[in-house]
């Protein structure tokens, strides 16, 4: 293993393949710093140029792109807290409020740094789990899925901050926006009003701009505010990497956290951010300043999303088994290159595995350098004008919402969808929980389907079922005992 | 009107949204009504809840406006962003984003004529520029012979 590991890293320090690497990385970058496009964007858009190239190659431009996106989306979320991809949606929890006092340079220099840390620990724990990680995987079954979707469902307790019911309302109403389009046991439509673009329920990507993008352009434009509201920049880069060493094992155990979620298929990226945010919030003391720019809010969720995609790599190089549309993609990437993702990635193709490895490391040593020089300049967005800078981030906002489906309806729905986020931001609604709720659904119901239909109500009694199961309980009480404000409404 | 009065109707629209889609779930299929009905029907539980607790707090006679700008801000700004998103719909993605940069740059930011010009010709290289290279779609124009 070691001798092939070798082998892997001599073929990819060729230079041809480091160019490729760092093309990837640049257009990573691009791709997460422009909101609205993830993973899934940004892998079709290169797929078509890698039809021809060697599996090396051509790997090292698809995960080198793939490994930093959750790096680079980190500046649309600390600066304009809007999420730049799925992955970073739990960094606006604490990065905004950061950006907000002026300390945008410290919460981007800690996110680099914790993505850093946290891309390579999952690469580290991809090629630890290459030859062990079969049985793993092939024990979690619907239930235990379904239980997995439920244990991310149950994080709108703690991100619900002084109004929990709320925040439970506000989960439930994300669900249900969730099941708009086809049902996945059945052939039904639901909630669509004959209209086509709602048959495939709503975008993620719109969705998610709407919720937090809108309302927050509004906002800065009307308060005549900058994002900094004290319009100064304070905090550095170097700050923040000084707070992640001094987190450090927030980071070991939020980069391992994220890589365990990534690695379970079909719960998808899209959680493991809040889960990460969610544990720490949990675990650590004196967190009361989660919320309100506490930089521990930054490390967590930004060194889980980086290491999801070491996990993610797992089922599916191995089994075939797509963990989000990035690795589905990924999938039919990898059989234009002419490899067949399987048992075969162990034994014949065991060098190319390895050279995902050590690609998916080096794209985050690469990326992370890149972001951790860019920040300075980035971080002066937050410093200009609001009718400065408004116009052109709704611009960028019109183009990331509209390449979801490339329908009208896009944009219909970021309006709408924009004015509940406003409406629930000045009321004082968790709007967090909705978009939790929202992504949670599909699966969710899926898991459920399937685990009734294969075992009634059988699969309840499973071991592993009830362990998850009183890990959200706890959870769950927790977070309704802790914000417990009898006799009073709080927001 | 008072922020609490905000928050009521807020609420009681929920309320009804949750009910809406409750009694349209109980028409599907069976297999695809029973997450969603659920859903709704705790939902819909739990909001009255909190009507309740709103109803009965100590009125909160804070102005929705004063906890950020004036009420003629909003309207001002969300006409800007309707009028960008009408005029999408008119003549397209980038003619519509080289309008709306120009009169809101020129007339909202009061920028120099240099710099508007600048930052539109800026935009469409980039708008256009990005679509070819990242084979990105834009809204096309009602009107074809507008379409850039």
């Amino acid at each position: 293993m070691i001798e092939s590991a070798i082998e892997a890293l001599v073929i990819v320090l060729d230079p041809s393949r480091i160019v490729f690497i760092l093309l990837g990385v640049m257009i990573g970058i691009v791709v997460g710093i422009l909101p609205g496009l993830g993973g899934p964007v940004g892998m079709s858009m290169l797929l078509p140029f890698i039809f021809g190239m060697d599996p090396y190659t051509g790997m090292a431009l698809l995960i080198g792109m793939v490994a930093v996106i959750h790096t680079a989306d980190t500046f649309p979320s600390v600066l304009i807290g809007v999420p730049g991809s799925s992955g970073s949606q739990a960094t606006i929890m604490d990065g905004y409020p950061l950006a907000k006092k002026g300390d945008s340079g410290r919460a981007l220099g800690a996110a680099f740094a914790a993505s850093l840390v946290g891309g390579i620990v999952g690469a580290f724990i991809l090629f630890i789990v290459i030859p062990v990680g079969r049985p793993i995987v092939l024990s979690f079954g619907s239930p235990e899925l379904f239980m997995m979707s439920l244990l991310g469902i149950s994080m709108v307790g703690v991100l619900s901050g002084k109004a929990p019911i709320k925040g439970i309302i506000a989960g439930l109403l994300g669900m249900l926006i969730g099941t708009v389009g086809g049902a996945p046991a059945v052939a039904e439509y639901r909630f669509t009003f004959d209209w086509i673009y709602l048959y495939r329920g709503i975008p993620l990507a719109v969705f998610a701009l709407g919720l937090f993008a809108l309302p927050e352009m509004i906002d800065l434009l009307a308060q005549r505010r900058t994002i900094s509201s004290t319009g100064t920049l304070k905090g550095s880069r170097i700050k923040g990497i000084k707070d992640v060493i001094s987190n450090k094992w927030l980071v070991l155990r939020s980069s391992a956290l994220g890589t365990l979620i990534g690695f379970v298929p079909g719960l998808g990226g899209s959680v493991v951010d809040w889960i990460s945010y969610g544990v720490a919030k949990k675990t650590l003391k004196n967190t009361e300043g989660f919320g309100h720019g506490d930089i521990r809010g930054v490390i967590a969720p930004e060194s889980a999303n980086n290491a999801k995609e070491g996990g993610t790599l797992i089922p599916t190089l191995l089994f075939g088994i797509p963990g989000s549309g990035t690795t589905a993609i990924l999938l039919g990437g990898l059989i234009l290159l002419g490899v067949q993702a399987g048992p075969s990635m162990l034994t014949t193709d065991l060098p190319l595995t390895l050279s995902i490895v050590w690609t998916l490391a080096l794209a985050n040593i690469f990326g992370a350098l890149l972001c951790l020089l860019l920040t300075n300049q980035i971080s002066k967005l937050s410093i200009i004008k609001p009718d400065k800078i408004v116009p052109f981030l709704l611009i960028i906002m019109v183009v990331g919402a509209y390449q979801s489906t490339r329908h009208w309806g896009d944009l219909i729905v970021f309006i709408i969808i924009g004015l509940v986020g406003w409406s629930m931001k000045h009321l004082d609604w968790p709007r967090a929980p909705l978009l939790v709720g929202f992504v949670l659904a599909l699966s969710s119901e899926r898991y459920l389907h399937l685990s009734m239909s294969r075992y009634g109500y059988e699969w309840m009694y499973q071991p592993t079922v009830i362990s998850i199961g009183l890990v959200i309980f706890f959870i769950v009480a927790s977070g309704l005992f802790f914000n417990r404000r009898p006799k009073k409404i709080e927001g | 009107m008072t922020l609490k009065a905000y928050s009521v109707i807020f609420a009681a629209l929920l309320i009804s949204l949750f009910i809406w889609a409750a009694v349209e779930a109980a028409s599907f299929q069976r297999l695809a009504s029973y997450f969603p009905l659920y859903i709704s029907i705790f939902g819909a539980i739990l909001n009255t809840y909190i009507l309740i607790l709103e109803l009965k707090a100590r009125s909160n006679s804070k102005e929705l406006n004063e906890t950020s700008g004036g009420p003629k801000e909003y309207i001002l700004y969300m006409s800007w962003f309707t009028g960008y998103f009408v005029a999408i719909y008119l003549v397209g993605m980038v003619a519509a984003s080289m309008l709306f940069l120009f009169f809101f740059l020129r007339y909202e930011s009061k920028q120099s004529l240099l710099f508007t010009i600048i930052s539109m010709t800026l935009v469409a290289l980039l708008l256009i520029g990005f679509s070819h290279m990242m084979n990105l779609n834009y809204p096309k124009s009602l009107f074809p012979i507008l379409e850039i």
